[in-house]
């Protein structure tokens, strides 16, 4: 019996953390409409900034606590809102995640910069190692100030929104901005009060969470996993579910870990409780009721013709063909590795430029694309390239089936928590990828036409790349193409036309996940290996982030994309490479508003130097314009 | 009777949007549905084609129970609409507008469609021939709603449900889209239709439904919708009907 109190005192107090973690979330999206994928993140950086003036340089706990929690954070979350939400404000969910997610990544590189990962961080527990009995329990100071932060927090809230004139209008800022602008209120200011304070509770979960687990940059920045799923509980509204979300999750992962003996298989199923947690979660929501009122206009680029995309396609493996001759071996297998994963980016294309889903696991699919391969290619057979396209498509209809309900945010999420769960219940099961952790995966033959030698392998990845690429504008200048550009624009106007929006997500997801599956079986078949380590979530990450980079409304943008992955190692810029995830967050938080990307714009100044103007009569190209509300019509009935 | 919708009631929270309301359309005929702002007209419309749950009611297309079915399976009965807040696709020509339609139905009907030909026949009677390759982003209100009733007419409807339409027609546009109308009623479709122009509502409909908080409170031809002094209360105010009487 002690021991199950011992264990529900140490449930509480993990669920304290997530419950202050994930109300920041709910008060920053309530007050704006973001959904902030950065929280944690941030959380993390701030742990890492106490970390630096109490350990570091031996400041005093309160006074160091003092300058973070109460200064420094609400600062930065205030300069957050004043400088990257507010003009993301009208901007597509699409576009705010990328954003968001590039800040994410951003703060994930500048802090492996700052803080060395490889030299130890320790956080020593607030008192340690003062303990005392409670009920005949032992419970430590840092446990009992957990919990007590929890609850001041919690009753801070509450007064903060019910009893006070800026709590009044941060709940009115949720309903109506304007209204609350013309009663004499500051609905900016509102906000950026709303985002510091965010920022402050992100900050107090990472202090009181990092010496429970381990200064961990990645550690802690995805602890907001399960500042989601608690978050999810209260649908982003509610305070109050979203405190009982964290404690249920605290106490269910406290109580699996503690009593759930699991083993073979099953043995990535303990720390995957959170994000089963939060897919319970979402799938649980309500099925999305569809509005109205919002005109998109997404700005596209010129879809090139059929001879021109064929033309440009010969041109690309002709290139890839005289390249093959000038670089290194070794040089070739990085320039490979940045066409393969162009050959996922172009699944990102597709599914999100074309069709407005946004996906944070094409990297999984790819993963088991280069699993199947591994597995059933043989030596490089085309039927384990097949099976690696067929596979991943069904697991991509799988996993999008019953999430297709959601729209925009949830489905994004929903793709993240698949992503975190096939981590770590799939890749890194030692039954999936062997016991050193990777897997063999030959190198294509094709009816005796062997491409084992990197020369003729980077020629091969150039030719697919064509293929897809010539595939998907082929698509794009169909029937299907214009149904996804329609779906992206008014979802509910196809509705009221008779289209079924979940069989049309349902196709474009299987389609996408079928190319990121071959180009993961390619991928694996350019390292010759596929490991463990190869097919994380935050790896999709960087690779959305660099497809938006590169533009990913076309196929040059993907090309682009996974050529900016590689430049760095071709060109020895080994400082790039170090900085990659800062540099790639930073360019996606700056470009990301442009979902037309680097490409489009190349492509719009070589046409100006040329002289050649869109042909009359073809719809007004506009590339520079971000994917935004254009026009809004009258008021409501 | 084409449409009929009986006991419609609605509830946002503490709002009652929509209490026991009846309407009906029946084929070939243009229905007003009118009311001041915030009368719930839009609702009932959102309640027609499925994006609007009832707390109570029941509405019947064709004499089928409609209940349960989502919004793409009754426009695929023959229920198609337009939005008061504009719902084209933006990034899309308008004959691309058009054609998307004309496709969309041809992947759910049992006719053969053939969607080119769909879309021009359209393009020539909604008179957007000269902007067809226009983007619809960059067209003008007036315009862009004709692009939203052209793609409404690709999906060849039994009732068209119209909110709001000659919002940011010019005059002339005004005259020619009663035209359309008429000759579409002429062919046998029905159309209900929301609408703040009160001298286009009263030329072109041959019955009324007048809506004020969410409660029908007159039907009728449009000389009766007009004398009524409900209806005459409802827009003026008390005061302004006494005047009017």
């Amino acid at each position: 019996m002690d021991q199950f109190l011992s264990f529900t005192v140490l449930g509480i107090v993990t669920g304290a953390i997530y419950a202050v973690s994930a109300s920041g979330l709910v008060l920053t999206y309530a007050t704006s409409g973001i959904f902030n994928i950065a929280h944690g993140a941030i959380g993390m950086f701030m742990a890492f900034t106490y970390w630096e003036l109490r350990v570091h340089h031996n400041w005093p706990a309160p006074i160091a606590l003092i300058l973070v929690v109460f200064i420094l954070a609400p600062l930065f979350g205030a300069l957050i809102e004043r400088v990257m939400m507010r003009g993301l404000r009208n901007a597509s969910v699409a576009t705010s995640l990328v954003v968001t997610v590039g800040f994410m990544v951003a703060l994930i590189g500048l802090a492996q910069n700052i803080w060395d990962p490889q030299e130890p961080h320790v956080l020593q527990r607030f008192f340690y190692p003062h303990k005392f009995k409670v009920f005949g329990i032992n419970v430590t100071a840092h446990d009992a100030i957990t919990i007590a932060v929890g609850v001041a927090l919690a009753v801070f809230l509450w007064f903060l929104l019910n009893r006070t004139r800026v709590g009044l209008a941060m709940r009115a800022v949720v309903d109506d901005r304007n209204l609350l602008g013309l009663n004499g209120a500051r609905p900016d200011q509102v906000s950026m009060l709303s985002w510091a304070i965010g920022a402050s509770m992100a900050t107090v979960a990472g202090i009181l969470l990092a010496p429970i687990l381990q200064m961990d940059v990645i550690g802690l920045t995805l602890l907001v996993v399960n500042g989601y799923a608690a978050a999810m509980v209260g649908r982003l509204r509610s305070l109050p579910l979203t405190y009982l979300g964290g404690l249920t999750l605290g106490l269910i992962e406290t109580y699996a870990i503690s009593y759930l003996n699991l083993s073979g298989w099953l043995i990535g199923l303990r720390p995957s409780i959170p994000v089963l947690f939060l897919f319970i979660a979402l799938l649980a929501l309500p099925e999305a009721r569809l509005r109205s009122g919002r005109l998109i206009g997404a700005s596209m680029p010129r879809v090139p013709g059929p001879r021109k995309a064929v033309l440009g396609g010969v041109g690309l493996v002709a290139g890839a063909g005289v390249l093959s001759f000038i670089l290194s071996n070794a040089n070739l297998i990085r320039a490979g590795q940045g066409l393969a994963l162009a050959i996922i980016m172009l699944s990102l294309v597709l599914l999100v430029g074309y069709g407005g889903q946004v996906s944070l696991c094409q990297m999984t699919f790819a993963g088991v694309g280069a699993f199947m391969m591994g597995k059933y290619g043989g030596d490089g057979s085309i039927f384990g390239i097949l099976l690696a396209g067929g596979v991943a498509a069904v697991v991509g209809g799988l996993v999008a089936l019953p999430s297709l309900r959601l729209q925009g945010l949830y489905l994004a999420l929903s793709t993240m928590a698949f992503a975190l769960l096939m981590e770590k219940m799939f890749f890194q099961n030692e039954h999936i990828f062997g016991t050193g952790g990777s897997l063999k995966i030959g190198r294509l033959d094709i009816f005796g036409i062997s491409f084992d030698g990197e020369r003729a392998y980077f020629v091969l990845l150039a030719f697919v790349f064509a293929a897809f690429g010539v595939f998907v504008l082929w698509i794009r200048r169909g029937s299907f193409g214009r149904v996804l550009a329609a779906m992206r624009d008014s979802p509910v106007a196809c509705a009221t036309l008779g289209l079924s929006l979940t069989r049309t997500k349902l196709a474009v997801f299987m389609i996408a996940a079928g190319m990121a599956g071959i180009g993961g079986a390619l991928l694996g078949g350019l390292k010759t290996t596929a490991g463990t380590i190869d097919f994380l979530m935050l790896q999709s990450l960087p690779l959305l982030l660099l497809a938006v980079i590169g533009g990913i409304t076309s196929v040059g943008g993907a090309l682009l994309g996974g050529m900016l992955f590689a430049l760095p190692t071709l060109v020895s810029w080994a400082w790039v490479g170090e900085l990659q995830f800062l540099w790639t967050g930073i360019a996606a938080v700056t470009i990301g508003r442009n979902p037309n990307g680097v490409a489009n714009q190349i492509t719009e100044r070589f046409r100006k130097i040329l002289g050649t103007s869109p042909r009359s009569g073809s719809p007004t190209p506009r590339p520079s314009e971000p994917v935004e509300e254009v026009a809004q019509v009258a008021t409501a009935s | 009777m084409l449409l009929q919708a009986n006991g419609i009631s609605v509830q946002f929270g503490g709002l009652q949007a929509l209490s026991d309301v009846d309407l009906d359309v029946t084929a070939g005929s243009i229905t007003g549905l009118i009311g001041p702002n915030g009368a719930g007209k839009t609702t009932m419309f959102n309640v027609i084609c499925g994006l609007q749950s009832t707390t109570q009611g029941r509405v019947t297309f064709e004499d089928q129970d409609v209940a349960g079915l989502k919004p793409h399976e009754r426009a695929r009965l023959g229920l198609a609409r337009t939005f008061q807040r504009l719902e084209v696709f933006g990034s899309l020509s308008a004959y691309e507008n058009i054609l998307v339609a004309a496709e969309i139905r041809s992947r759910w009907s049992d006719e053969k469609v053939d969607s080119k030909k769909v879309t021009e026949e359209v393009l020539d009677r909604v008179d957007l021939r000269r902007v067809a390759e226009h983007r619809v982003d960059t067209m003008p209100t007036g315009l862009a709603r004709l692009v939203e009733l052209g793609r409404a007419l690709a999906c060849a409807p039994k009732l068209l449900l119209l909110d709001e339409p000659s919002s940011g027609l010019s005059e002339e546009e005004t005259v020619f889209f009663a035209a359309l109308l008429r000759s579409l009623t002429a062919e046998g479709l029905g159309i209900l239709m929301v609408e703040h122009d009160v001298e286009l509502v009263m030329d072109v409909c041959e019955r009324i439904h007048v809506l004020d908080f969410g409660r029908k409170i007159a039907a009728g031809t449009p000389p009766e919708v007009q004398a009524d002094p409900a209806v005459q209360a409802a827009y003026l105010g008390a005061a302004g009907a006494d005047d009017a009487a």
